[in-house]
């Protein structure tokens, strides 16, 4: 009787220390690449918003936008083109 | 719950799809259509702020002779108004609005409303003191109004202030899975795209026969989301229209942020619920849509219910314990998925190119248990106003403190 008093506690602590372990286990893991990565962090940051380039260079070189009538869109195309094009010429400077 | 767990995979597979090789959104077509516009920033003690976005403001790219920029100082205490006066007086499209205390300071829309009475512009479009665009924000906006049957449009927010702490990381990522992921379906879905009150605009025409913003709920975006809708119009959203916002930087100032989104959420599905339900201008998977975006923060709510009712029943052994193990992480899966869905998130980075920041994934379960008591004290005080009839809407401004201006990539903020 006196026995089977002291097992049973015994056996509790057995099936429990092992399943603490486990779940403690299993979360550490869990966390363990946000864990590294806050406290090393390798992310460049904030993503970097732009703006179209064509767009700021026309409005930089003072070129007015065509308003959108038949037969204009090809004029328009063409002169979006252009300014991406001088956009990037500064950029060719050493 | 089920319902927003296939949602999500549908609108993350649907952008998945959508995407080139290099990663990049459709970019959607440059439009030369150029309609008078009136920018209004509704500004309230933003004196650390108000400067970096008005020095922005000036070098946007749309002509200026269409452009109006009426900043409200909301009855401010700080410098606000010097600092909006001093742009004013150097340039002629931008005006100020001075309101004092009492007129002043009763939230987001009655400021838009006073300064849209003001307004000239075909087009109005907001931003928030602590933002800061493109400079060719407004040729992306005002452009897609080209298509009369748009009455709204939504840009994308990216947070600024990111690598700061904790929070700022996980509202980042909360941000990406939303407007990378959630947002973009939508829009190629032609399901309902929300404004979000800020980096995007109205058709002022609309918000005139709407009689401007609602001042009674404190989610008005989400409230002139649906009601564009239900008027029989739809809103567009640019992923490419992209600026930058401060995000919150303590779990307090989170905590104050998602109790009024939650609460305004609320609000809204009671006022729009049955119009929706009821609505001859909406088809029907609209409709579905509808629905799941007012219910989105009665969802951490159910979730919360429903595990603690699966728990209950597992220990005291009910017939049904079987299925629970199934039904237990089904729900885990959409009590988080409402706020930051993991998969949504995941791939939202994946695309943006941010593949190691996909490791502070697992932290958002934080953001679960912390918005579980922000819904029901929403909820509870939503509840408590229709009984008593009264509207107990107070609106909590979120501070800024100008943190994000050393990521800015521009020199003249940078050396000021």
């Amino acid at each position: 009787m006196l026995l089977k008093i002291f097992m049973i506690p015994n056996q509790i602590s057995n099936a429990i220390l092992p399943s603490i372990a486990g779940v403690t286990t299993v979360i550490l893991l869990f966390f363990l690449p946000a864990i590294i990565e806050l406290k090393k962090p390798k992310d460049a940051g904030p993503r970097i918003i732009g703006d179209s380039p064509a767009k700021v260079t026309l409005s930089m070189l003072k070129i007015p936008l065509i308003d959108i009538e038949e037969g204009q869109e090809e004029n328009y195309q063409s002169a979006m083109k252009n300014a991406a094009f001088l956009y990037f010429i500064p950029n060719m400077e050493f | 719950m089920l319902t927003y767990l296939v949602r999500h995979y549908i609108f993350t597979i649907t952008v998945l799809r959508g995407t080139n090789k290099d990663h990049k959104p459709k970019s959607t077509e440059v439009s030369a259509f150029e309609p008078t516009v009136s920018i209004l920033i509704p500004a309230h003690n933003e004196e650390k702020v108000i400067g970096r976005l008005l020095e922005r403001i000036t070098e946007l790219t749309y002509p200026k002779d269409k452009l109006q920029v009426i900043v409200i100082n909301d009855a401010s205490s700080d410098k606000t108004g010097e600092i909006a006066d001093y742009y004013r007086n150097k340039y002629a499209f931008i005006e100020v609005l001075h309101r004092e205390k009492g007129e002043g300071g009763k939230g987001k829309a009655a400021a838009c409303n006073a300064a849209f009475n003001k307004s000239k512009g075909e087009i109005v479009l907001c931003f928030d003191a602590d933002y800061y665009p493109t400079r060719d924000i407004v040729e992306k906006l005002a452009g897609q109004f080209v298509d009369p049957e748009v009455g709204a449009v939504q840009g994308r927010v990216v947070v600024l202030n990111e690598p700061q702490n904790i929070v700022t990381r996980l509202v980042a990522l909360e941000r990406i899975g939303g407007y990378r992921v959630d947002q973009e379906a939508r829009e190629e879905l032609k399901l309902i795209a929300q404004y979000g009150g800020t980096v995007g605009g109205v058709r002022s025409s609309l918000l005139r026969s709407l009689h401007g913003w609602d001042e009674t709920v404190l989610a008005e975006d989400t409230d002139l989301t649906l009601s564009v809708y239900l008027a029989g119009y739809k809103i567009r959203y640019n992923v490419d229209a992209e600026c930058y916002e401060e995000a919150v930087d303590t779990w307090k100032a989170y905590r104050r942020q998602r109790y009024r989104w939650a609460k305004g959420h609320m609000q809204c599905f009671f006022k729009h619920f049955w119009s929706v339900l009821r609505s001859k201008k909406l088809n029907m998977k609209e409709k579905i849509d509808a629905l799941l975006l007012l219910n989105v923060y009665f969802m951490p709510i159910m979730a919360f219910l429903s595990l603690f009712a699966g728990l209950l029943l597992i220990f005291y052994g009910s017939p049904l314990v079987d299925l629970l193990w199934l039904f237990v992480p089904i729900c885990l899966y959409s009590f988080v998925g409402n706020f930051a869905p993991f998969f949504e998130v995941g791939v939202g980075l994946y695309l943006d190119g941010r593949e190691r920041t996909q490791w502070l994934i697992p932290l958002l379960i934080f953001t679960l248990f912390y918005n579980i008591p922000i819904c029901f004290k929403a909820l509870f005080d939503v509840a408590t106003s229709k009984i008593l009839g009264k509207n107990t809407s107070i609106w909590v401004k979120t501070a800024h403190s100008g943190n994000g201006n050393c990521y800015i990539q521009n020199p003249s903020i940078n050396a000021s």
